[in-house]
């Protein structure tokens, strides 16, 4: 999910791919308990989905299919599916940019 | 203090504003007194003010925390030794007089008004150098004034807590907020305070036909226990509730959390309004106080590309005119919320609930605030609302809701508060006038939790005032 050209985030913010790799997995450990569970299942949800539409998982997918599949899921009549986008696209923004 | 089960006279539990004045002042007055933080010792300058490492060490859950509701709220809350003073922007008011008399009135508040008040807002303000910035001020701050002035509309720098020292060529430092970490709590420990951090509380249990309490504690991955012939519990608006919740002390509390819900805008100015390290700028406007406020947010390069995320501004032109642009708030005092602890987890859920009417509030806050900015020279405005389009000139306001949309809508807030509110109305109050838990002679709560309603105005001043006059009141100097 990282890939700057799935995200549309200029590359020169994403530099530091690895710090922000590390703080969006600790924010997902940080999260209160209740709601964990449910976002891991969301989070492999949207891996399996990748299976389903490209014929591999999300992340093995191509640059150009990953940035077609979180369109999809941005722009869902699902708002937990917009809301599950917003969450990850939130993290890598702030902690993208607080590198820079 | 002993060893298994640590022993002491007073636990205060959380220290925050309210349980470090609390354990301050008890401690200074003789008492035997432990105070029990779940997060971590860290001093103030452990990390930049703001920072997504700030998030990691002081937040609690790293920031991730929400209100569910339709919309829902984000709110953070501290979780560090120091609590939300370690985080918050430092802005200090008084309590509104007429609310202190709308609490006396409704919640049958007893000694809380104005001038009941007074010596123990001046003691915090002398403790914690409450004062206005001696230097040239933000210009962001600035905008939001002049457009107020333009408008004929209330507006003011609100001072802060913030000592400035002279460098040896005589020039006035940037400041340094005079957080808890600076203040109570290094006169808690002189005068012989416990400190125990990273020990989270699981539940109180009376002992001894309710002469003392048992604190379940976890220390580091270790299960302890403490005993007390006193507690008080200071864990903030969400976490007092809900350890309470889960020692089964339920009457009044985690029913009425309030909150100051909060709207945002970017305003993108033709010149530079916001040079790197500036914080948080002071103007407020009160012109619609205490329903409606307008200030400024913390406005660095990250977190205006999170506010602009929803309007696919490209991050690299908010990176080239982040410089010019500033964050700007609405917020109201409307909604209630509850506090609820699922079995088998740690964590409470929030809950909130906005009215038809809140959300009209809310877009009336927003027009006006999006009209004061338009009139102070802004050249675009992004609401906060998803799929809005930038605003450009007063025409463009028309396009804003006239409620803001429940599916669309960002809100945030920083200030959370009454979800056990004092009072003599034992009917609708989970504390007496003075903090003590109803039904409980030896049980405490001093935090914003105690605020019978949203003040309207930022919440630590209130809290500390509130916290010492209840602690000098429980050492019977009143």
């Amino acid at each position: 999910m990282l890939d700057h050209k799935a995200v549309g985030i200029a590359p020169d913010l994403l530099q530091h791919k690895e710090k922000v790799l590390s703080f969006v997995l600790a924010q997902y450990q940080r999260m209160p308990d209740f709601l964990k569970l449910p976002f891991g299942i969301l989070t492999f949800c949207f891996n399996f989905w990748g299976l389903v539409t490209g014929g591999r998982f999300f992340i093995y997918l191509s640059a150009s299919q990953q940035k077609k599949q979180i369109q999809a899921w941005q722009s869902s009549s699902l708002k937990i599916s917009r809301d599950f986008i917003k969450f990850y696209e939130s993290l890598v923004i702030f902690s993208g940019c607080s590198y820079v | 203090m002993s060893n298994s089960p640590l022993t002491c006279q007073v636990a205060v539990i959380g220290s925050g504003p309210g349980g470090a004045i609390t354990a301050c002042l008890l401690a200074e007055a003789g008492r035997d007194v432990l105070l029990i933080e779940e997060g971590r010792n860290l001093p103030l300058e452990s990390c930049p003010p703001f920072s997504h490492t700030e998030l990691e060490q002081k937040y609690r859950s790293g920031g991730v925390t929400v209100a569910f509701g339709s919309p829902k709220i984000q709110y953070v809350e501290g979780c560090c030794v120091g609590g939300g003073s370690e985080i918050n922007s430092g802005l200090y008011h008084r309590t509104p007089p007429d609310l202190l008399q709308q609490w006396q009135r409704d919640f049958k508040v007893i000694g809380l008004l104005e001038q009941d008040l007074l010596p123990h807002f001046q003691a915090c303000e002398t403790a914690l150098s409450v004062g206005y910035c001696p230097g040239e001020l933000p210009l962001a701050s600035l905008k939001l004034h002049q457009g107020a002035q333009s408008l004929g509309w209330e507006s003011r720098e609100i001072p802060r807590w913030f000592r400035y020292d002279k460098s040896p060529s005589g020039e006035l430092n940037q400041g340094t907020r005079q957080s808890m970490t600076k203040t109570f709590i290094p006169r808690a420990l002189a005068a012989g305070c416990q400190l125990q951090a990273q020990t989270s509380v699981k539940s109180l249990h009376p002992e001894n036909g309710g002469k003392r309490w048992r604190i379940r504690a976890v220390s580091q991955g270790k299960a302890v226990d403490i005993m007390a012939e006193t507690v008080f519990v200071c864990c903030g608006a969400i976490q007092t509730p809900a350890l309470l919740h889960r020692s089964g002390i339920k009457h009044n509390i985690g029913k009425s959390l309030a909150m100051h819900p909060t709207v945002k805008v970017v305003a993108q100015f033709p010149e530079v309004v916001n040079p790197p390290h500036v914080g948080v700028p002071m103007h407020q406007v009160k012109e619609f106080a205490p329903k409606i406020s307008f200030g400024c947010s913390i406005s660095s390069f990250p977190y205006l590309s999170l506010a602009l995320s929803d309007h696919q501004v490209a991050l690299n032109h908010v990176h080239t005119h982040w410089s010019q642009m500033a964050i700007y708030y609405a917020m109201i005092t409307g909604g209630q919320g509850k506090i609820t602890i699922l079995p088998g987890f740690r964590d409470p859920l929030v809950q909130y609930h906005l009215t038809p009417n809140d959300l009209k509030a809310l877009a009336t806050a927003l027009q006006k605030l999006c009209y004061l900015l338009l009139t102070a020279g802004a050249e675009i405005l992004y609401p906060s609302i998803s799929g809005s389009p930038p605003l450009t000139c007063f025409d463009d306001l028309n396009q804003l809701p006239q409620s803001l949309p429940r599916d669309r809508s960002n809100l945030m807030t920083v200030h959370l508060f009454s979800s056990c509110p004092m009072g003599e109305d034992e009917q609708r109050c989970a504390t007496n006038s003075f903090g003590q838990v109803y039904g409980l002679k030896n049980l405490y709560i001093a935090d914003a939790s105690l605020l019978c309603t949203a003040p309207g105005v930022n919440p630590q001043g209130s809290i500390m005032a509130i916290a010492h006059r209840n602690a000098l009141h429980f050492l019977g100097k009143l």
